[in-house]
């Protein structure tokens, strides 16, 4: 499967989100936009496929290559609680599918899981106490000093809070981006076969592909950052 | 949900009782004006788009309506929340200044009570304080109200009678009256209104009962000190409650002194420049920077020679402070502000209270006079903090024994803190020497002539620390933004024209921070050519009443010389630029200034770093109102964009205005 984007959402009241909260096509009564649950996502538990319905054209293209309006676009979701994983071919796509369905069919409406990146690429260094499963495999974050020929740092590499570059001026920095990858020892993969996703202060995440193994990597990762409270304070920490 | 950029007035008119006090909105103060009563109030609202009222027009509120007043809290707390059933045609919803914010007017038709029902229902649940009307053709028919729940003030009020119990000094009587009284005032409304307000007001009060205990020991000086205290608190508490707590519930009863905003007050404004001062007066407080330059009295290693002190280049750009170690026992905590706006006092801070210009809340955003120019005030708490140690109490003779010594030495010294003195003995004695017209002999500086001229440029030594502190901190190296803002500030008080020369050597010592790697005369050329630069865009603008501008350039143009020499400006320039290295390399850390612009909620992707569009309301939360506010700055800006950022600033600072 291709590259996905979209957002880790949550209900600010802890209350569990239902398929059916998801799915409005019946209610929409066949006026887009809808959503309309499809099956699940290879076959995965968490995992599930909708198509969101809408007017709009989302595409890259600056013409749809398929009849419409309406069009229809894929979406992969993982729900668990409170919490979800909502996922399209493009971010915006994702966003408005929130913006456009979920925000008028579920009240208090749902609210994006903010990362906090700071914490995460702390947690995730090598030298904490608690050797971490997972390192950071890229960053990107606007200057906070003040000097104004500065404005964006962007690193990539394998383990980037072992560099010096880092250690040495990390506190400068608003990172507001950040990739994850398995920290494995002794392995020679490039950092793209490591790389599990990218995630951002805006709540955002991505990943080049999804198959039935990574999917499984993603939501433990997530699981991951939400058990340590690397979120939002309001974002309920498990069963919610 | 986009806001209009056009304001409409909400007017009430009548006396303050059931049936005989109507409501309308107005589309512009000449309408209201048309028909003033004695009895008339206003407050300025703007609609949004979504819910059809985005462009002023009036309305009488014919029928039957329900009127909603709500807040303080987030407007995009409420359609996030509530299901308001697909934004109905029956319903607007405006936004105000005051600390109900949210005014929301439906149609008592078969959809209108429910949704009210559904968005009372919700305030209630978030504790959002909120006043409903039932309006029959503009008649006011029925009022009912919630108020916020916040507990503990008994143990306050208790707090305040066993105060007023106790024997102070008879010339405090009144003054300690008038602050018990308007404390519980203050007191038991934020509890009805805010959290925010509630917390501060609490922390003020502990700081005041100990400055008032302090008063119990009989020292004639700390009863004076307590007397000058209690009569500024209580000017500055006195124009906070009103301003903050006009408007809230009963409304019709409760009376603004800003009369635009006479209707709704202006607690909105209110909650965020005290979400401001908040966020800076924390983060420099944690970074306790007077006691680190103290610390400095440990470092002795790496100690300049006196010429690299005095003209070498290295030693200016180390982070001394950022990395030291300081003792936890050391209390860093900074004194909680009482905040307001105030048309008179414009900015101004004394020791427990700051103002920001009435101008603040239409033009927050404005380049020139936006409300971010508060730092400057903020930067007075850490400087005199910071002063408390290094510069020479006026009694201490000890002291200045010491400082007459420190100027003669030519040795390194033992230490950085005495480095520090050193600079600032170095600054006091040129700046007398420029004066005098003379070179001061070595056999001259005694003690009593240390004295002599610590108390007599004392004030001026300050200000040019405090700017200087002020545009390392706050100004991102921005020299243009810094002369313009300060600039502006200063073009707003009337009748200064004859201090003209020390705003102009205020001025070029703050932006010279950058400029301490050039040799003089080069400094000297480019220093002049940065604040024409910057200034010229001021001269040039009609539309300012006191237009010091210009006298500063034509100043400027004749008593600047590039080459320097006696009696010229640049000569009285050079001899204060010793402040200028003392705080670029002691008083100023790169690690702690940067804290001041972090904000884990900055994105990629935007010119911003945030996700938020000017005029359009959401509930993303941002964690640094300052950084917030510095990058929404612009040169023509509208007052919806100012009650747009004042209202982030406000309430997605916290989890209380977010609902």
């Amino acid at each position: 499967m291709t590259a996905l984007a979209g957002y880790l959402l949550a209900s600010p009241t802890g209350a569990a989100i239902a398929r059916e909260d998801l799915d409005t096509a019946y209610a929409a009564k066949g006026a887009a936009p809808f959503m309309k649950y499809e099956q699940h996502f290879l076959g995965l538990r968490l995992w599930e496929t909708f198509t969101l319905r809408s007017d709009l054209y989302l595409g890259e293209d600056a013409t749809p290559d398929s009849p419409g309006p309406p069009f229809d676009y894929r979406l992969v979701v993982a729900r668990s609680g409170s919490k979800l994983i909502l996922l399209a071919d493009r971010r915006k796509i994702a966003e408005h599918a929130i913006t456009r369905v979920i925000d008028r069919s579920i009240f208090p409406n749902l609210r994006k899981v903010h990362f906090r990146i700071d914490q995460i690429i702390h947690g995730f260094a090598s030298n904490a106490s608690d050797p971490a499963e997972y390192l950071v495999s890229s960053l990107h974050g606007r200057f906070a000093g003040s000097d104004r020929n500065l404005r964006t740092m962007s690193l990539y590499g394998n383990d980037l809070t072992e560099s010096t570059v880092y250690r040495e001026h990390h506190h400068l920095f608003n990172f507001f981006s950040c990739g994850i990858g398995r920290r494995v020892s002794g392995a020679s993969s490039s950092t793209d076969d490591r790389e599990l996703l990218r995630i951002g202060s805006d709540g955002s995440i991505s990943l080049q592909s999804l198959h039935n193994h990574r999917s499984r990597e993603v939501t433990k990762v997530i699981d991951a950052i939400i058990r340590n409270r690397w979120v939002d304070p309001w974002v309920q920490k498990a069963g919610g | 949900m986009r806001l209009g950029t056009k304001q409409a007035f909400l007017v009430l008119a009548g006396e303050p009782r059931l049936g005989s006090s109507t409501i309308a909105l107005k589309p512009n103060l000449g309408a209201v004006l048309r028909g003033w009563t004695a009895g008339t109030r206003i407050s300025p609202v703007w609609g949004f788009h979504e819910f059809g009222c985005d462009k002023p027009k009036t309305i009488r509120f014919d029928g039957r309506n329900i009127l909603i007043f709500l807040g303080p809290v987030s407007p995009a707390a409420l359609w996030k929340g509530v299901d308001l059933g697909g934004r109905p045609a029956n319903a607007n919803i405006w936004l105000g200044v005051g600390s109900y914010n949210t005014i929301i007017r439906l149609d008592c038709d078969e959809a209108g009570p429910a949704v009210g029902e559904r968005i009372l229902e919700w305030a209630d649940s978030r504790d959002v304080p909120y006043e409903r009307w039932v309006v029959q053709s503009g008649t006011i028919e029925q009022v009912s109200a919630h108020a916020a729940r916040n507990e503990g003030n008994p143990k306050i009020l208790t707090d305040l009678a066993r105060l007023s119990q106790t024997t102070f000094d008879p010339s405090l009587r009144l003054e300690v009256q008038e602050f018990l009284t308007l404390m519980a005032s203050s007191i038991t409304r934020s509890a009805n209104t805010s959290s925010t307000i509630n917390d501060r007001l609490r922390k003020v009060l502990g700081s005041m009962a100990s400055t008032l205990a302090g008063s119990l020991s009989g020292d004639s000086k700390r009863v004076l000190d307590t007397h000058a205290a209690l009569v500024i608190m209580n000017a500055a508490l006195s124009r906070f409650s009103s301003q903050a707590f006009s408007g809230i519930s009963p409304i019709a009863s409760t009376e603004c002194h800003f009369w635009i905003h006479s209707l709704l007050g202006t607690g909105a404004a209110n909650i965020a420049l005290m979400q401001l001062t908040s966020f800076i007066q924390s983060t420099l407080g944690e970074a306790r920077l007077p006691e680190r330059v103290l610390a400095l009295k440990g470092v002795t290693s790496q100690i300049p020679t006196h010429d690299e002190l005095l003209a070498g280049d290295e030693f200016l750009w180390k982070d001394h402070i950022g990395g030291l170690r300081l003792d936890k026992a050391t209390d860093g905590e900074v004194r909680p502000l009482i905040t307001y706006f105030s048309g008179r006092d414009g900015y101004s801070s004394q020791l427990q209270t700051l103002s920001a210009p009435l101008s603040c809340i239409a033009q927050a955003t404005a380049h020139r006079t936006n409300i971010l120019t508060v730092t400057h005030e903020i930067s007075h708490i850490f400087v005199e903090g910071i002063l408390g140690y290094l510069y020479p109490d006026p009694d201490d003779d000890e002291a200045f024994l010491e400082f007459a010594k420190l100027s003669e030495s030519e040795e390194s010294h033992s230490n950085l803190f005495d480095v520090g003195r050193r600079l600032l003995i170095e600054a006091m004695l040129t700046m007398e020497s420029d004066e005098e017209n003379r070179q001061i002999p070595q056999d001259e500086i005694s003690a009593d002539f240390m004295k002599h001229v610590a108390v007599k440029w004392r004030r001026e030594i300050k200000e040019i620390l405090v700017h200087t502190f002020d545009y390392m901190y706050f100004y991102n190296d921005d020299p243009e933004f810094y002369i313009n803002s300060i600039w502006a500030t200063w073009c707003a008080i009337p009748g200064i024209g004859d201090r003209i020369e020390e705003y102009i050597l205020r001025t070029v010592c703050a932006v010279s921070p950058r400029l301490l790697r050039h040799e003089p005369k080069s400094r000297r050329q480019e220093i002049l050519a940065i604040f024409r630069k910057a200034l010229q865009p001021l001269a040039d603008d009609a539309t300012i009443t006191s237009n010091y501008a210009t006298t500063a350039m034509r100043h400027l143009a004749s008593n600047w010389s590039v080459e320097g020499g006696q009696g010229t400006l640049s000569s009285a320039y050079d001899a204060r630029i010793y402040l200028v290295r003392l705080v670029a390399a002691l008083f100023h850390s790169e690690t702690i200034a940067a804290k001041l612009f972090k904000d884990p909620r900055v994105v990629g992707g935007s010119p911003t770093g945030y996700t938020k569009t000017k005029g359009v309301f959401d509930d993303e939360a941002i964690e640094n109102p300052l950084r917030f506010a510095r990058v929404h700055l612009e040169k023509s800006p509208k007052e919806s964009d100012s009650l747009w950022l004042l209202h982030n600033m406000a309430f997605c600072t916290t989890q209380e205005g977010r609902g």
